[in-house]
Order: structure tokens, then C-alpha cells, then sequence
């Protein structure tokens, strides 16, 4: 099943060389080292130049028509969304090219390999950090897993969600896996970058922003349940740090969109209560 | 060095000869010719002012041959079309207008889409543009480029006003960006 949808892919991207990096319900993702229309760069040794390919296959429980137009739709909406947040300065991968048709989208590759191997998602960085820090001793454990840096990054991803969120634009699926970290150019610091726009949209609502929050809250919790609390207050913190900066209009709906997250945490432990 | 560059991108068999001219003195000729649809001038003509990169050149070339390919062009001819690509505006004549050649473009990028078999005779081609271009022919690179780009009308044309940088990197990401989105 799988390898006919790659078939397709590589069919409408002739001459690409694939490797599936993610199969989920909507999309597979693919890495490349082939730009669409730009002679490839020398590889260097350590730092070969990637780039991805998110291909939305058709649905054969869907009437052909509709969902050639729903693809379409999907991906230029996502497409759409990569090219705002770059007019916005909103850290996001780039935009490269796009076949609605076909329901294809290439973008810049960001993050890089961590040194368990793994992707450098917000999830797999976190897990990595905890790993460390079970091999020290007790009194030293703190400083890894809700050191400095875990910290930091936390704040950081806290004030790119409000950056978001103060653009009238909420994410639609914040999970730690839509989280990327990336090298900075001086390679002494990560930085966070969104990813996955597919379910994002414009919205003003504080319960949109509140779902995001929430989302982003559970995946934490449930991935990382050790520390999940620690996490959830230091992405609050640079939350609301973010908020403040854009003065009281920011504060105001900082304060909206919190309190609406706890009706909506209520909701959820109702929801989990009844099963 | 050849003083011209053959483009192509592994998705498609159809390549694009590039051709840059620097100071061309009959651009008024050229665009009546080709108004008149003298084949001899079937090449598109685009104007150095609004251009910022060899990558936002390439953008819009593997926009055209990806709509072309899917059937998907909206103007007569995929010259005609690779200009449109490379101008956010949706109107193909006033796209031509702007982004094409004029009377005061002096600095002047030509490009042909070249079938595989094309391809085998491309001198000929290159000759054919060099009789008919009054202007001196100048490697397509950045540096030569850069020289030629006017940022304060390419700011206005694509309605970047707003944006203070005179980046090249930065510019070609957002112009990249508006071509590969054009239409949807
Ligand atoms: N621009 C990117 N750079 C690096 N990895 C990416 C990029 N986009 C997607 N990925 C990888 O592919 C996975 C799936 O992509 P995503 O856009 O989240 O699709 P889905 O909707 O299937 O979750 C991500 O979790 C990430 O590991
Ligand atoms: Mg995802």
C-alpha cells in the first residue's frame, strides 16, 4: 500500500531521488537532497543539503472531484501559510515550489540529526535530554532535563506560538513533533521552528489559541511526564513574556486566551473522565 | 566561458537557453517584432530591472515547464507564461508590460524553451538572438545581475515597499515564494 503511494509520488517527481521520512493521515514526507530547479550544491562531508517533499496522495474513499479539489486546496492553504510566516519573520521552513494538482509541496529540510540519531524534533530533543540526564547521579540530574537550555528553549518555543497567536494565526496541530529545533548558524544554540501548517488557519478566537496551548500541553504530558509540568510552565512563561512585549492589547489577550485554557483543560479531564 | 547557459531540472525534458544582455540599444524593435509575432523573436524578453537573483529566474522557469507539463498554463505561449510567473500581477498583457521588455529596458535576460532535440542545435539559436539583439551579450551570473537590478521599481512592482532590505537572499525567498503561489 505504502510502497504505492511512493510509486505515485515518484512518478509525478521524475528523476527526484525520495527516501520516506513520515507516513501519517494526510500526507508522506519525503527528504531529498535534489533542489526542483537549482543545480544541487556540493555535498559537503557533514552538512548535505536536504530539502522535503510533503505529498498528500489521493483518497479513494473520496469522489476523484472532490478530492482533487480538496488537495489542491489543502496544499496551496499550507504553501500559503509557509510564504506568510516568512513575510511575518515567523521561523518556518521556506517555500520552494508546489503542484496543487498533485498535492505536492517542497520546502526547505530544517533541523538536523541528533546525536542518538534521531531528528532534531522538539520531542526526540526533550527525550534526549532525559536520557542524559538518567545517567548521572541524582544530585546532578536537575541541570540536564530543566537546565538552562531545556529551559530556554521552552521560553522560546512559548514566544514563537504567541508570535503566532498575535498574528491571528493558530497552528492546528501543535504537537512536539511539529516542533523542530534548528542549529543556529553559530552552532552553539538550537532554535525552535514550526512546521506542518496543514491544519492551520486565521482566527481570532481565544478558544483557537487556548486549543493550540492545550495540544501542545498534552503532547508534552504525555511524552514526557516526568517533567511535563516544568515544560508547560516555562512555555507559559515565554508565552506571556512574548505577549507583554506588544503592550496592553497584548497583555489583554494573553490573559483571554490563559483563561480560556483552563475551560479548556476542564473540558478535557471531563471528556477523559467519561471515557 | 560560454556567454550563454542551457537550464534544466530533473523533472522535466525541456531545457531553457539563457541569454543576458547588457545595454541593448533596438528594444524598441525587438518588442514591435514580436508584437507582430515574427517567429525569429519567439524568445521571452525579460527586463533586468525587476530581477534580483538567478534563482528567481529559475523559480519562474520551473513554475512554467510544471504547468505546462500539467496542462495548467494560462497564457498563448510558455514564453508569454514564464513572464506572467515571474510577476504577482494577474493580468498576462500588463505582466508583459512590466515584466517584459519596454522601451526603457536596456538590460535585457532571453530565454527559450528548447525541446531534447532542440537542444542539439542551440548554436543556432544563440546566433539567431545575437543578430537580432542590438546589445552586448554578458555572462548570467549574480554579480552581473546585481548590477542591473533597480530595487525601487522592483519594490514597487511586486509591492514590496514595504520591506526596507536590499538583500538579495531575502528578496529572492519572498519572489520565489509569489511565483511558486501564483495562481492559487
Ligand atoms: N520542513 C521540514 N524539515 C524537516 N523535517 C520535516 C519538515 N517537514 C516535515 N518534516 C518531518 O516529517 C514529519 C511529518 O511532516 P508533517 O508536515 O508534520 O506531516 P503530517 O501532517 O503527516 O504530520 C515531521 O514530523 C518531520 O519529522
Ligand atoms: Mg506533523
Amino acid at each position: 500500500m505504502s510502497a504505492e503511494l511512493v510509486a505515485t509520488a515518484q512518478r509525478h517527481l521524475a528523476g527526484i531521488s525520495l527516501e520516506v521520512v513520515s507516513q501519517g493521515a494526510e500526507a508522506i514526507v519525503f527528504t531529498t537532497e535534489t533542489h526542483p530547479y537549482l543545480k544541487t550544491k556540493p555535498a559537503l562531508v557533514d552538512n548535505k543539503t536536504k530539502f522535503i517533499v510533503k505529498y498528500r496522495p489521493p483518497k479513494p474513499y473520496r469522489h476523484p472531484r472532490l478530492d482533487s479539489q480538496i488537495t489542491r486546496s489543502r496544499t496551496a492553504s499550507e504553501a500559503k501559510l509557509l510564504q506568510k510566516l516568512l513575510l511575518l519573520g515567523v521561523d518556518a521552513p521556506r517555500l520552494l515550489a508546489m503542484d496543487g494538482t498533485n498535492g505536492i509541496i517542497w520546502m526547505d529540510f530544517v533541523g538536523f540529526t541528533l546525536e542518538d540519531g534521531t531528528v532534531s524534533s522538539l520531542k526526540n530533543w526533550l527525550w534526549l535530554m532525559e536520557r542524559r540526564q538518567e545517567a548521572v547521579p541524582e544530585d546532578h540530574a536537575k541541570s540536564i532535563a530543566l537546565g538552562a537550555v531545556a529551559e530556554d528553549i521552552m521560553k522560546r518555543v512559548g514566544a514563537m506560538v504567541a508570535q503566532l497567536h498575535l498574528e491571528g494565526i493558530v497552528h492546528g496541530d501543535l504537537t512536539s513533533s511539529n516542533i523542530m529545533l534548528k542549529a543556529s548558524k553559530t552552532n552553539e544554540v538550537e532554535r525552535p521552528t514550526l512546521i506542518d501548517f496543514g491544519l492551520s488557519s486565521y482566527s481570532g478566537l481565544a478558544e483557537d489559541r487556548a486549543v493550540d496551548l492545550y495540544v501542545l500541553e498534552r503532547a508534552l504530558t504525555s511524552t514526557h511526564s516526568v517533567y511535563a509540568k516544568e515544560y508547560n510552565g516555562f512555555l507559559v512563561a515565554g508565552y506571556e513574556a512574548a505577549h507583554k512585549l506588544k503592550g496592553k492589547l497584548g497583555a489583554k489577550a494573553c490573559t483571554e486566551t490563559l483563561r480560556r485554557l483552563e475551560d479548556v483543560r476542564l473540558r478535557g479531564r471531563k471528556r477523559s473522565m467519561l471515557g | 566561458m560560454a556567454d550563454y547557459e542551457i537550464f534544466s531540472c530533473p523533472q522535466f525534458s525541456n531545457k531553457v537557453l539563457i541569454i543576458l544582455f547588457e545595454g541593448v540599444q533596438n528594444n524598441a524593435e525587438i518588442k514591435s517584432e514580436l508584437l507582430k509575432g515574427n517567429r525569429d523573436y519567439d524568445y521571452a524578453f525579460v527586463n533586468c530591472d525587476n530581477i534580483a537573483s538567478q534563482e528567481q529566474v529559475y523559480s519562474a522557469l520551473y513554475k512554467a515547464l510544471l504547468d505546462d507539463l500539467l496542462g495548467q498554463t494560462k497564457s498563448k505561449t510558455l514564453h508569454s507564461e514564464i513572464i506572467f510567473d515571474l510577476s504577482p500581477l494577474k493580468n498576462i498583457v500588463e505582466s508583459l508590460n512590466k515584466f517584459g521588455i519596454s522601451s526603457t529596458s536596456t538590460n535585457i535576460i532571453a530565454l527559450k524553451v528548447l525541446s531534447d532535440s532542440q537542444i542539439d542545435n542551440v548554436a543556432t539559436y544563440v546566433d539567431n538572438l545575437k543578430q537580432r539583439v542590438k546589445g552586448s551579450v554578458v555572462h548570467f551570473d549574480q554579480a552581473n545581475l546585481s548590477r542591473f537590478t533597480n530595487f525601487a521599481q522592483l519594490k514597487k512592482n511586486y509591492k514590496l515597499t514595504n520591506i526596507s532590505t536590499e538583500d538579495v537572499e531575502e528578496l529572492t525567498r519572498i519572489l520565489v515564494g509569489l511565483t511558486q503561489l501564483k495562481g492559487t
